[in-house]
C-alpha cells in the first residue's frame, strides 16, 4: 500500500488549513430508505482550498451524504449550510446554483458525443436555438490550466475512463462549482492514471476549490487527502488532519474496534506478502502442481469482441490472477474458458482433456465454473427463488439424477447452512438478497460444481468487489480452500491490492490480448500498472 | 419492443413457480373486484346502448352455460382457446412472446385438411388421430421459423410471430377457395373433410372431444414445465439468458422448445378447431383465438393449467355475446366492446393492486 505523499503535496502547505474559509457545514443530516437508516446525524465540513477525504467502509454512507450535498436526495433532517448561507436544496440544479459540483462514480456523460459537446450540454441553460458548437479551442486551454489535458474534440465513448474523469471534472466545473465531489473517482483507473488524476485535484485544491473526496481505499486518501473525515455506519466517527493520523488509527475509525483486528489481519497479511513473497505460495509456485489449464493460440474474432492468448497456464493448486483494466478482454477471455464465445484458432486443454469444442454443459461437467463480475445479472435468476439459483449451473453436474425440486431446495437449504447465506429459506426470491449473501451463494454453487469433477478451474472476477470485511475473507478462505483440493482459480480483477496478496504468478490484460506476466518474486505496481496501461517498455 | 415482452414475462414466477406454491388470497380478492369492475363498466355500456344490463348478462349466462347444447357450444369454443393460450403460456415461460397463435392454427388446420384427404379410406382411428398429428406437426414447423430467425439472428418473434400470422390466413384463404374449393356452394369455403376423420363425439348437442385432448395438454405441460429438468432451463432463461448460457443452457434448444413447442399446441388447436368443429377450411377459422390467447394465457399468469378455467370463461363470454345479438338486438360491435372491457378491466386491476401499498399490507400479515 503506497503511502507516499502526492506529487504537489506538503504537509507545510497545508498547515494554515484551518484559517481557510469554511465551504461546506453540514449538521446532523439524517437520511432513511425505508427501514434502513443510511445516515444517522452525520456531521462534515469542507474548506475551501482543501482536498478532504470521506472515508467508510462500503454502505457507512458516504454517497448518500455526497448526495445529499449534491441535491440528489432531500435528508429526512439536518442543516446544510454553503459558505456561511444555509440552504435547502431539492434538485442538482439547486446545488449547481451554490457551486456544488458531483462527480459519480460511473462516468455520466454522453458516448457519442464530444467531450466539448458534453461540457457544453451542461452549460447551456435553456434556449432551444442556442448554438453549443463553439469555444472548443477556449474550453481546451481551460482545461489545460486546470492541469487536466484532453482532447475535447473525440468521441466520449473513444475515450479511456481516466480522459472521461477530466471531461467530467471539466463539465462541473464550467458549470461553476466550486465545491467538487469525486465519488470513487479511481474504481477504473490505473495506479498511473491516479497521479494524474490525484495532481490535478490537488491544483485545484490551491486554486482554492473545496474538493471532496469519496473513498474507501487508505492509501489513495493518504496520498492525496488534507483532511479525512470517517463515516460508519451513517454517523460521522470525526474529522482527522493527515499529518496527524495512522493508519492503524483510522482503520479503526472505519470499523470499529472489534472488526478491525479483523481487518488488520487481512491489510497485514496483504502488505506482508508484497514486502516478502510468502514462504508457503513461493513453494507452491515452484513445486508447481500438474497443468489444469492450458489455454494456447487463441485468437478470437466475432464482431467487436477480440482476444488473443498465446500461451495461459494455470496448475492446479495455483492461483494466477489477471491484471487489467475493465474492458481490455476480461469478458471474452471468461466468455472463451466457459464456452459462450467460439475460438477461432488455438486450443484450450483442461488436464488431459481437450475442450476446445466442447459446449458449456459439458465444460462445468469437465470442472470449470465462474464467478462472474455482475453477480445478479450474470450469475443469478434474480425474480425466481434462491433455490433455482442455487441449481443454475450446478444441474448440469446432477444429469444422471432425477429432476426433483424437492431434493434441490434440500440441497440449497443445506448450503444455506453450510456456508453461512443469509437467506430466510431456499424460496427467498433471490433479487432480495444482498450482494455479500448471494455471492456466498454463488461460491457455495462454483465448489459445488467443482467438487463432481475432483477440483476444477474456478474462474472469478473481481470476486470481493463490493463485499464488506467478513464476504471478502469468506471468499478468499473459499479459494484457498479449493487450491487445497487440488482444484486451480484464474483470479480476474481490477483490484491490484487483492491480486498480490492472492496470486501465485500475475498476467496482464491490455487492448484484448495477454500482454506480460510476472512470478511472485517480480510483482511490480508500477510495471504492472504500466503494462495495464499499454506504455512502451524500455 | 423488448420492453413489451418484459412485461409480460415479468416476475410472477413466484406465484407459479415450479413448486406449484399457492395464490395468495389478496390476490384471488383482485381478480374477484376486478370482474365486478367489468361487468359494472359493461352493464353501462348495455344501459347506454338501450338494453337492460340484468337482462343482458342473464342472456349471456343462459347462452353459455344455461342448457347442455349451450354447454358443449362453450366446451368446443374453449378448446382452441385453451391449447392457444397454453402455447402462449409456454413460450412466455421461456420468456418469449408468441403472438403467431392464429397463423399457427390456419398452418395446423391446413395440415390436417391435407393429411385427412391423402388419407381418405384409411381405418377411422388413423382416419381421426393422423389430420391432428399434422396439424401439431405443422403448427411446430410453422413457429419454428421464428425460432430459428430468433436464434440466428435475433430478429424479434413477436414481429415475425405476427407477420407470419398473415402469412397462415391468406394461404388458408388460397386453399380453401382455390385448391380444395367446393364448387357447391358460393362462398369462400373449403369443401367440408371427409367426415371419417370428423372428431367423435359425446352427448347429442355436437360437443367434440377435443376439449378433453386440450385440457389433458394444459395439465401435461404444466407438470412438465414444474417438474422436468427442461422446463426449469425454461423458467432460467426467460428469468435471466445471460446467466443462463454461461450455465450451458442451450439457446436453441430453449427457443425451439418454447415457440416451436408452443406451435404444436397452436397447430393441435387449429386441427381440432378443423375436424370437430367447423370441417371447413377458410379465412376466419381462426376467429380471434390469436390474440385472445394472449390475453387469456397474461391473465393465467401463463400457467397452463390456470388457462383452463380462463379460456372456459372467455369462450363462455364469446358464445354467451353472440347470443345477445339475436336476443337484445345488441350491434355486432357491442358484443366486442364488453370482451375488450373485461379483459382490459382486469388486467388494469391486476396493475393498480400491485402499486397499492393497501393491498400490500394487506397481504403482508394474510401470506404468514
Amino acid at each position: 500500500m503506497s503511502s507516499d505523499p502526492g506529487p504537489t503535496s506538503t504537509p507545510a502547505t497545508r498547515a494554515g488549513s484551518e484559517s481557510l474559509a469554511v465551504a461546506v457545514d453540514m449538521q446532523g443530516v439524517s437520511k432513511s430508505f425505508g427501514a434502513v437508516r443510511a445516515l444517522d446525524s452525520a456531521c462534515f465540513t469542507a474548506r475551501h482550498g482543501e482536498v478532504h477525504a470521506l472515508l467508510g467502509e462500503n454502505g457507512a454512507g458516504k454517497t448518500t451524504l455526497m448526495n445529499v450535498l449534491s441535491g440528489l436526495y432531500l435528508a429526512d433532517s439536518g442543516e446544510v449550510t454553503i459558505r456561511g448561507e444555509a440552504v435547502h436544496m431539492t434538485s442538482p440544479q439547486d446545488a449547481a446554483r451554490h457551486g456544488v459540483g458531483m462527480v459519480h462514480q460511473h462516468p455520466e456523460l454522453i458516448g457519442a458525443f464530444t467531450g466539448h459537446e458534453n461540457v457544453a450540454l451542461a452549460r447551456t441553460g435553456g434556449g432551444l436555438g442556442r448554438r453549443f458548437d463553439h469555444g472548443c479551442q477556449e474550453l481546451e486551454s481551460l482545461a489545460e490550466q486546470y492541469g487536466l489535458p484532453v482532447d475535447l474534440r473525440k468521441r466520449v465513448c473513444d475515450l479511456a475512463m481516466g480522459e472521461r474523469q477530466k471531461v467530467e471534472i471539466l463539465r462541473e466545473l464550467c458549470r461553476g462549482a466550486t465545491i467538487l465531489i469525486l465519488d470513487e473517482p479511481t474504481t477504473h483507473l490505473t495506479p498511473g492514471e491516479f497521479d494524474g488524476l490525484f495532481s490535478a485535484i490537488r491544483q485545484l485544491a490551491s486554486s482554492g476549490l473545496s474538493a471532496i473526496l469519496i473513498s474507501h481505499k487508505l492509501h489513495e486518501v493518504f496520498a492525496v487527502a488534507d483532511q479525512i473525515t470517517v463515516l460508519r455506519k451513517g454517523r460521522t466517527v470525526g474529522t482527522r488532519s493527515r499529518s496527524d493520523v495512522t493508519q492503524d488509527a483510522l482503520i479503526t475509525m472505519m470499523l470499529g474496534t472489534a472488526a478491525a483486528e479483523e481487518a488488520r489481519a487481512v491489510t497485514g497479511t496483504a502488505e506482508k506478502t508484497q514486502a516478502a513473497p510468502q514462504p508457503s505460495a513461493a513453494e507452491r509456485a515452484e513445486s508447481g502442481g500438474p497443468p489444469l489449464l492450458t489455454v494456447s493460440g487463441v485468437r478470437v474474432r466475432s464482431g467487436p469482441r477480440r482476444l488473443e492468448v498465446d500461451e495461459l497456464t494455470v496448475r492446479r493448486g495455483e492461483i494466477v490472477g489477471v491484471a487489467g483494466v475493465a474492458g481490455n478482454g476480461q469478458r471474452e477471455l471468461v466468455d472463451v474458458l466457459i464456452g459462450t464465445l467460439g475460438t477461432r484458432r488455438g486450443r484450450l486443454c483442461l488436464g488431459d482433456r481437450d475442450i476446445t469444442k466442447a459446449s458449456v454443459a459439458q465444460r462445468i461437467r469437465a470442472g470449470i465454473a465462474v464467478l462472474p463480475d455482475d453477480r445478479l445479472h450474470e450469475g443469478s435468476l434474480p425474480s425466481a427463488p434462491l433455490w433455482q439459483t442455487y441449481t443454475l449451473g450446478l444441474h448440469q453436474t446432477l444429469r444422471s439424477a432425477r429432476w426433483d425440486p424437492r431434493d434441490l431446495r434440500r440441497q440449497t437449504q443445506f448450503a444455506i447452512g453450510e456456508f453461512g447465506i443469509a437467506a430466510r429459506s431456499p424460496n427467498a426470491i433471490t433479487a432480495d438478497l444482498s450482494g455479500g449473501t448471494l455471492q456466498r451463494a454463488i461460491v457455495a454453487r462454483s465448489l459445488r460444481i467443482l467438487s463432481a469433477s475432483n477440483g476444477g478451474l474456478l474462474v472469478a472476477v473481481n470476486p470481493t468487489q463490493g463485499l464488506d470485511v467478513g464476504g471478502t475473507r469468506f471468499v478468499r478462505d473459499h479459494l484457498r480452500e479449493l487450491l487445497r483440493h487440488n482444484g486451480a482459480v484464474l483470479l480476474i480483477s481490477e483490484d491490484l491490492d487483492e491480486l498480490f496478496e492472492l496470486s501465485d504468478q500475475i498476467t496482464v490484460l491490455f487492448a484484448q490480448a495477454l500482454v506480460a506476466e510476472y512470478v511472485r518474486g517480480d510483482f511490480d505496481r508500477y510495471r504492472i500498472g504500466a503494462d495495464m496501461l499499454g506504455a512502451e517498455r524500455d | 419492443m423488448p420492453n413489451v415482452t418484459e412485461l409480460l414475462v415479468r416476475d410472477d414466477s413466484a406465484v407459479t413457480g415450479p413448486e406449484g406454491s399457492s395464490i395468495p388470497l389478496v390476490e384471488v380478492v383482485t381478480y374477484v373486484c376486478a370482474i365486478l369492475v367489468a361487468l359494472a363498466v359493461g352493464a353501462t355500456a348495455f344501459a347506454v346502448l338501450g338494453a337492460n344490463p340484468l337482462t343482458a348478462y342473464g342472456t349471456v349466462i343462459h347462452n353459455s352455460l344455461g342448457s347442455a347444447s349451450a354447454l358443449s357450444q362453450t366446451l368446443n369454443k374453449t378448446t382452441p382457446l385453451l391449447l392457444g393460450s397454453a402455447a402462449v403460456a409456454l413460450s412466455l415461460r421461456g420468456g418469449f412472446l408468441n403472438l403467431g397463435v392464429a397463423g399457427q392454427m390456419y398452418a395446423g388446420a391446413i395440415c390436417a385438411m391435407w393429411a385427412a384427404f391423402g388419407l381418405e379410406g384409411a381405418p377411422r382411428i388413423v382416419e381421426v388421430i393422423a389430420p391432428l398429428v399434422a396439424a401439431a406437426i405443422g403448427g411446430g414447423l410453422f413457429a419454428a421459423v421464428a425460432a430459428v430467425l430468433r436464434h440466428l439472428w435475433s430478429v424479434n418473434e413477436l414481429f415475425v410471430t405476427v407477420m407470419l400470422n398473415f402469412v397462415g390466413m391468406y394461404a388458408a384463404d388460397w386453399l380453401a377457395t382455390r385448391v380444395w374449393s367446393d364448387p357447391v356452394t358460393g362462398n369462400a369455403v373449403s369443401k367440408p373433410i371427409p367426415a371419417a376423420a370428423q372428431l367423435p363425439t359425446y352427448g347429442h348437442y355436437g360437443g367434440h372431444i377435443g376439449i378433453f385432448i386440450a385440457i389433458a395438454f394444459a395439465i401435461a405441460i404444466q407438470i412438465w414445465l414444474s417438474h422436468s429438468r427442461r422446463g426449469y432451463e425454461l423458467n432460467a432463461m426467460s428469468a435471466n439468458p445471460v446467466a443462463s448460457k454461461m450455465a450451458g443452457i442451450s439457446p436453441l434448444l430453449m427457443v425451439l422448445l418454447a415457440l416451436a413447442g408452443g406451435g404444436v399446441l397452436a397447430g393441435l388447436g387449429g386441427g381440432i378447431e378443423l375436424t370437430g368443429a367447423q370441417f371447413v377450411l377458410f379465412n376466419g377459422l381462426s376467429a380471434n383465438y390469436g390474440f385472445m390467447s394472449v390475453l387469456a394465457a397474461v391473465l393465467a399468469r401463463r400457467n397452463a393449467i390456470l388457462c383452463i378455467p380462463v379460456a372456459f370463461v372467455l369462450a363462455g363470454l364469446i358464445v354467451g355475446t353472440n347470443a345477445l345479438q339475436a336476443t337484445i338486438q345488441l350491434p355486432a360491435s357491442a358484443v366486442l366492446l364488453l370482451e375488450g372491457l373485461v379483459v382490459l378491466t382486469i388486467l388494469l386491476g391486476e396493475c393498480l393492486a400491485k402499486r397499492s401499498k393497501l393491498l400490500a399490507r394487506l397481504s403482508a400479515p394474510a401470506s404468514e
